[in-house]
């Protein structure tokens, strides 16, 4: 009798059998979104598999997103993966529309995405920008990426948008999408640290680079920018980055240590940071009025964007017995009136 | 360090052994337990009362915990140790079959729940080719092929720190992105929802009572750490809210996304850890309910089929023939009313009892 | 059948030379003479018995009495002349062959209606050797022989206790061949004694070649895939166990001790940790229990993870696994199949071939096999170490019969991977586990005492200091489960004060 069963178990094993081999699929490294005129045109960066690296862009247009990747998946030699995604690009106008929101959603709730991809917006050509992506060092572009991403997020000049982080700071946080862009010929990148994003020609040729933030607003949409030194400043507020150079108008400085910490109370923000740090030009006031001028001017852009970057939100929810009332609040027409009190603190190191 | 070791007669010996039987049928008892509740709390609980889904899980557990201490009263009253022989006590041999009868019904539901969400799992969770009734055979000739008696309760306990170890690791991904914020709103989407919330939640502690249908552990002693379940289940379920906040908690999902949304967002390597947990507790659950239900059902018996275990496994895997929508709701509709009878049944027996004991 | 012998000599030796087939068998031999004034025959089998010692402690004396009178009855006179120690008397014909057959010379007397049965056992046999597939660092190098006596005396050197009992038995029907049940009388559970003396008496069998044999015959579940009783070529493993409480079986004609009840854990443990200390005892143990869970999942994990969860792979590994895949005609099942086949293969090939050239070939046919192959593009370099890193593990485990086991279902675990996944890998598991929490040895649980928990020494996956093993384990007598009183490092003071 049980071997009546196990050979049974073994057919009904072998009928539920989805394995495709896995060089017959293709590892997506990043994806592509955009959208024009009601076309949606995703693009899909996958490597070849042939040794010493190489990989090729695919490109697929449709209706809607669903379509457009139906059409990618369709029309790629191998079964598309994307368990592997690095980066999610998606354009300008698909980041300032209102459904942006929704769209995340829907991608992040196809099987196997990875929910761990960097959510990035370029004012470039999507499909440009993802024929451009090589990889800086090595050969694996996942690698590369991973690498370059990372060492952005703890310099700081950019944020850390993870799609699940993204999708799990529901009504409470807003984020920021990071901002990637082409080089133009002449080597300089929109996101440099003395340059305003978005203010420079669309076009480019030269490599992606990574660096400053699209402002995501309560209602999920694209509202506004940040430059790479903006970024910084952010982290430094929100207590991300605690080592690093921070560039100012007056000058740089070379932080050691740094601590933030933003509080609610009633109608007012009071956000205190406390910095320590080496060299730098400017006297003791004059970093702490550099400083203070600098967030006070990201602070003003968040709340233009209606950004809630910060996690005020988060400690504004925790008042409110349920969500009813949370949404009477109306915390979106409610953040940009708040009143900042911004505190800095400077320490020169010793010398 | 102590090093003493104390020579034991055969009679002392034989009881360790005893214990020792005992303890893995109380491991058994535990996870079938903490499986069945949590996932009533997953699947039905959390997607109303979201952000309060951490407290109202402890307001959820006081009358599963009110029942069994009725009947932890009743068994001293009646100075039994085993619940089937305090109600022989009370009721006499029929209160033997009733309890028999009705742990049969609530295992019954409680298997054919596990297997069905087991068989979502494997088909919108993790979009497994087949057909329910095909992934539900397999689940249940896999079952047959090593159900064994004491091999189902022993298994369970040898894996006991495996399955710990798994979801430390889960907790740990957790906790990496937990906010405390996730706590609130404290009342979540406010009192209606808490109320339909604390309706279907009602009954999902019943399982708790079935730690009083095994042996104690140690003999004598009536009381059964429920403490390890509830505080299992809780830390799930705290965790659950801190790391994802309540926006995403009442999101409609479908079948299995209620399943899986704690396993979404954990690192891909955890989240395939968590779903392989997801699995073998779930298997395992269902064997345990056959185990179970075996008991239950041969206690008031002289004598102990070998083949029930086997039937009870058929008449599972046979539920799947059923639509699996029409399933879900189905338990649904019976789930808030799973802990009614043996309710009831406490509320019978202890004055009863109460009036037995002043008679003798 | 059980004819009594009769008291004519011409009688009782054509009897005897019938039963013997003596007319077609000249191994069994004849030699007539006369003693106290009556005619007299000594029949032994060539080859078994010493020659010289007939000689001068049998026939001498005995001619020396050829024409003397008996001075007590004839038998006992006999006995009281000879000069060796062990003597038997067979009043059937029957008892008389089989004297003959396990070596004895039998001396057959004018008016003795019985035979007497002389120990004169000389048989060729193999000197004290290491044993084959129980290697140790530290401990003894000494291993069973084929010769029941030798391995008896060997364990009565370690166990030189007169609690320490020897059943002799014999076991087969038709040709019987002698069987030793070994235990420690205050050690040992009365009730598993009974047990493993009722299963050896209701075997039915012609013969019993070897222990394996035996062991087949007398485990809980054949079918299963885990050997449940120990096997062990060595005697001080087998006296350690029986130290625990545990019975000990030896065959004529096998190296082995088959040692009942067993669990998982007696199959993981080797002499070396005792010998060593607990700290590198309890590493070598952990790094054994490594090897084990690698030799068994890590194939069906690696094809399960490339195949079915790429995602949860870093994407380094899996860009590298499918870079030099794509140049590979098989896919990654197959190749892992007939890599792990090919193993098991060389591995087989290496056993066989005898000496020095067993072991090149091995090391031979893995490294051109494997190289050649990874240059032939058949096969991918990172499942070449997969698949000898599983190997290696299934070396680690010290029991033959669990490494082979362990063989066996690191193949039914790649199987479920390719076809299920981690899934399939999971049920599997599970599945594996209730079967081998629901076996039994001898009706012991047989992954005690992990589950369900019994009674042990801090003795089990870990092997804490051997002073902290005070009591035997759960098998043995419960009235005597203490291996000692009072502390075993009696000279250190340092501990609790209470300390017994």
């Amino acid at each position: 009798m049980k071997k009546l069963i196990f050979l049974i178990a073994s057919l009904l094993l072998c009928a539920s059998c989805t394995a495709l081999p896995a060089e017959e699929r293709a590892f997506a490294v990043a994806l592509g979104v955009s959208e024009s005129g009601g076309t949606w045109e995703v693009s899909a960066r996958v490597p070849t598999y042939q040794s010493g690296g190489g990989y090729l862009t695919l490109t697929a247009q449709g209706h809607s997103l669903s379509e457009a990747l139906a059409v990618l998946d369709a029309t790629a030699p191998m079964q598309l993966h994307l368990g592997q995604i690095r980066v999610v690009v998606f354009s300008q106008g698909v980041a300032e529309a209102s459904s942006f929101q929704s769209t995340l959603t829907e991608l992040a709730m196809r099987r196997e995405f990875r929910l761990q991809a960097q959510v990035c917006v370029t004012e470039d050509r999507v499909s440009d920008l993802m024929d451009r992506l090589e990889p800086a060092t090595g050969s694996r572009l996942s690698k590369s990426l991973d690498v370059l991403l990372e060492t952005r997020v703890e310099q700081g000049v950019i944020p850390l948008a993870v799609l699940s982080d993204v999708l799990r700071r529901g009504e409470r946080q807003s984020w920021i999408a990071v901002h990637v862009a082409l080089e133009d010929t002449a080597g300089v990148t929109k996101v440099g640290m003395d340059e305003s994003a978005g203010t420079q020609s669309a076009s480019g040729t030269g490599k992606v680079q990574f660096g400053g933030g699209w402002l995501i607003g309560q209602d999920g949409s694209a509202h506004g920018q940040l430059t790479a030194a903006e970024m910084q400043l952010l982290a430094l507020m929100a207590g991300k980055l605690h080592k690093g150079t921070l560039s100012l108008d007056d000058g740089t400085v070379t932080l050691i240590d740094a601590s933030s910490k933003v509080k609610l109370h009633g109608n007012t923000v009071a956000c205190d940071v406390s910095l320590r740090y080496g060299t730098s030009v400017m006297t003791e006031a004059g970093v702490q009025h550099a400083v203070t001028d600098a967030c006070r001017n990201v602070i003003g852009k968040l709340a233009a964007a209606g950004c809630d970057a910060l996690g005020v939100g988060r400690q504004a929810i925790r008042s409110f017995p349920d969500m009813a009332a949370w949404h009477q609040l109306d915390w979106p027409v409610l953040y940009p009136q708040l009143n900042w009190e911004l505190t800095v603190l400077p320490q020169g190191s010793a010398s | 360090m102590r090093t003493i070791v104390k020579v034991h007669t055969p009679e002392e010996r034989l009881s360790m052994r005893l214990m020792g039987e005992r303890r893995t049928s109380q491991c058994l008892i535990r996870l079938v337990a903490v499986v069945s509740i949590l996932r009533t709390l997953m699947i039905r609980v959390m997607p109303l009362a979201g952000s309060a889904g951490w407290w109202l899980t402890a307001v959820c557990f006081v009358p599963g915990l009110a029942v069994y201490g009725l009947l932890v009263l009743c068994m001293r009253l009646t100075k039994t140790v085993v619940l089937t022989d305090m109600l022989r006590a009370v009721f006499g041999p029929f209160g033997a079959w009733l309890l028999a009868l009705l742990l049969t019904a609530l295992l019954l539901l409680d298997g054919v729940a596990s297997m069905t969400a087991l068989v979502t799992l494997f088909t919108e969770g993790i979009g497994t080719e087949g057909t329910q009734f095909t992934l539900a055979l397999l689940t249940g000739a896999v079952l047959a092929f090593c159900l064994h008696r004491e091999g189902i309760s022993r298994g369970a306990f040898f894996l006991r720190w495996i399955m710990l170890a798994a979801l430390v690791v889960m907790a740990l991904d957790w906790l990496s992105m937990a906010h405390v914020d996730g706590l609130f709103p404290v009342m979540g989407d406010g009192v209606p929802s808490l109320m339909a919330a604390l309706r279907v939640g009602l009954s999902l502690s019943w399982p708790l009572i079935l730690l009083l249908t095994a042996e104690p552990v140690r003999p004598g002693v009536r009381f059964r750490p429920v403490l390890p379940v509830l505080l299992l289940c809780f830390g799930v379920v705290l965790l659950t809210c801190l790391s994802l906040p309540h926006e995403l908690l009442v999101t409609h999902h479908d079948l299995s996304g209620s399943l899986l949304e704690m396993t979404l967002h954990l690192q891909p390597a955890v989240c395939t850890l968590a779903i392989c947990l997801l699995l073998l507790t779930l298997f395992l659950t269902i064997g345990g309910t056959a185990y179970l239900l075996t008991g239950a059902l041969t206690a008031p018996m002289s004598h102990d089929p070998v083949w029930m275990p086997y039937a009870v496994v058929a008449l599972i895997v046979l539920s799947q023939c059923l639509d699996i929508r029409m399933l879900w709701s189905f338990l649904g509709e019976c789930g808030p009313w799973l802990l009614a009878p043996l309710a009831a049944l406490a509320v019978i027996a202890l004055p009863v009892a109460l009036v037995k004991r002043r008679r003798v | 059948m059980n004819e009594g012998i009769s008291a004519s000599l011409k009688t009782s030796c054509g009897e005897m030379d019938r039963r013997l087939n003596r007319d077609v068998n000249p191994d069994t031999k004849i030699r007539r003479f006369r003693v106290y004034q009556r005619d007299a025959a000594f029949y032994y089998v060539d080859g078994t018995v010493s020659v010289d010692f007939l000689q001068h402690y049998l026939l001498e004396p005995l001619e020396d009495l050829r024409d003397q009178k008996p001075e007590a009855e004839l038998a006992t006179a006999l006995q009281n002349v000879v000069r060796l120690t062990d003597v038997q008397t067979a009043k059937t014909y029957e008892d008389a062959v089989n004297h003959l057959m396990t070596g004895r010379a039998v001396l057959l007397v004018e008016g003795m209606a019985c035979a007497l049965g002389f120990d004169a056992r000389a048989f060729v046999r193999r000197g004290i050797a290491p044993p084959q597939t129980e290697s140790v660092v530290l401990g003894p190098h000494e291993g069973f022989n084929e010769s029941i006596r030798d391995n008896i005396t060997l364990l009565r050197r370690i166990l030189p206790s007169p609690n320490f009992i020897g059943e002799m038995r014999s076991i087969g029907d038709q040709i019987p061949v002698s069987l030793c049940v070994l235990y420690l009388k205050d050690a040992v559970d009365e009730d598993m004694l009974r047990r493993v003396k009722a299963r050896l008496d209701s075997i039915r069998t012609d013969h019993v070649l070897s222990i394996g044999a035996l062991e087949q015959m007398l485990e809980d579940k054949p079918f299963s895939l885990l050997p449940q009783c120990c096997l062990t070529e060595r005697p001080d493993r087998t006296a350690s166990m029986l130290l625990e409480g545990q019975i000990a079986l030896l065959l004529d004609g096998s190296p082995l001790a088959l040692v009942m009840p067993a669990s998982i854990l007696h199959l993981l443990h080797t002499p070396d940790d005792t010998s060593l200390r607990w700290q590198y005892g309890t590493f070598l143990r952990l790094l054994r229990l490594f090897g084990l869970l690698c030799a068994l999942l890590l194939p069906g994990l690696f094809v399960a993870f490339v195949t079915f969860h790429p995602e949860a792979l870093p994407v380094t590994l899996l860009t590298a696994v499918l870079e030099s895949q794509a140049e590979v005609p098989l896919s990654i099942p197959a190749e892992t199949f007939l890599m792990l086949i090919m193993f098991n293969l060389i591995n087989e090939a290496g056993t066989r071939v005898p000496g020095i050239s067993g072991s090149t070939l091995g090391t031979v046919s893995g490294l051109i096999l494997g190289q050649a192959a990874v240059e032939a593009r058949l096969i991918h370099p990172l499942l070449v170490i997969v698949v000898a890193v599983s190997s290696l593990g299934s070396y680690a485990v010290p029991d033959y019969s669990l490494g082979l086991a362990i063989r066996i279902a690191q193949l039914l675990f790649l199987a479920a991977g390719c076809i299920f996944g981690i899934y399939g890998m999971v049920l599997f598991c599970a599945a594996g586990t209730i079967r081998l929490c629901g076996m039994t040895s001898l009706g012991s649980p047989f992954a005690a005492p992990m589950s369900p928990i019994r009674t042990r020494n801090p003795d089990g996956w870990t092997r804490m200091p051997i002073w902290m093993q005070r009591a035997r384990i759960w098998v043995a007598n419960p009235a005597d489960v203490n291996r000692t009183d009072g502390r075993m490092r009696g000279w250190d003071r340092r501990g609790n004060a209470n300390d017994r």
